[in-house]
């Protein structure tokens, strides 16, 4: 049996919008999380590899140090980095704080800062 | 019924945030873990995985990962799909494809401790 018509008001479109940073910050959020899934696949691909034995890691390890292995690594823990900050936000907010516009674009940039340090910091430690 | 999130979101909310906080913590210990102890080599994996506490850590990390991914899925869906039909089948493969990754990253994990 087909469900009734949606009748409910959509919220307004995205390109009304101009952009600005808790939007930005919000879509980004989204991407980010939808960005860590190919890093969960990435991560049981790689144990797999792993369990496979040594020829197949040595295959899988030679595709992550490739350059394009190393640029979507590099987005994963981007993406991580993003979302872990974003995350922090949110549950922030859950408690009731942080929703000032004054402060929420504050902690938007902080999120996008993060995102961007995570990935220099993590690549520096492991050739440290 | 629309099968949209109506009557189960307070558990949603719940369960997202809940995984939310342990990854808070796990993804951390997972990222600057891997970062010290893998070169690249298949010596220095076996050998990060061999401590069970790593191995179990690693596990339990990827499973709640998966749980979230999971929930973070649903809500696009239920955001954007507006066809009832088309909504539960692509709920339902998102159930499944978890499923599926946790199952053979569980696999993989327990051959890497215990396999020859």
């Amino acid at each position: 049996m087909a469900a009734p018509p949606d009748t409910r008001p959509l919220s307004p479109h995205l390109q009304v919008w101009r952009p600005h940073t808790t939007m930005v910050a919000s879509i980004s959020n989204r991407f980010a999380g939808a960005g860590l899934m190919v890093g969960a696949f990435a991560l049981v691909a790689w144990l797999w590899a792993l369990a496979a034995g040594p020829e197949d890691f040595a295959n899988f390890t030679a595709l992550l140090k490739s350059i394009p292995g190393q640029i979507v690594l590099f987005l994963i823990v981007a993406a991580a980095g993003y979302h872990f900050a974003a995350g922090i936000r949110h549950l922030v907010w859950d408690a009731g704080r942080g929703f000032s516009p004054k402060v929420a674009d504050l902690t938007g940039w902080g999120a996008f800062v993060f995102a961007v340090l995570t990935p220099i910091a993590i690549w520096a430690l492991a050739g440290a | 019924m629309t099968s949209k999130a109506a009557g189960h979101g307070t558990g949603h909310f719940i369960a997202e945030r809940l995984s939310a906080v342990v990854l808070l913590v796990l993804m951390p210990w997972f990222i600057v873990s891997a970062a010290l102890s893998l070169d690249g080599t298949y010596d220095s994996a076996r050998a990060w995985l061999s401590s069970p506490y790593t191995c179990i850590g690693v596990g339990v990390f990827l499973v709640i990962s998966l749980y979230h991914m999971r929930l973070g899925v649903q809500v696009i869906a239920e955001d954007y799909l507006d066809n009832a039909g088309t909504r539960r089948l692509v709920l339902g493969v998102n159930t499944l494809i978890t499923l599926l990754a946790a199952a053979v990253g569980v696999y993989a994990l327990y051959q890497i401790s215990f396999g020859v």
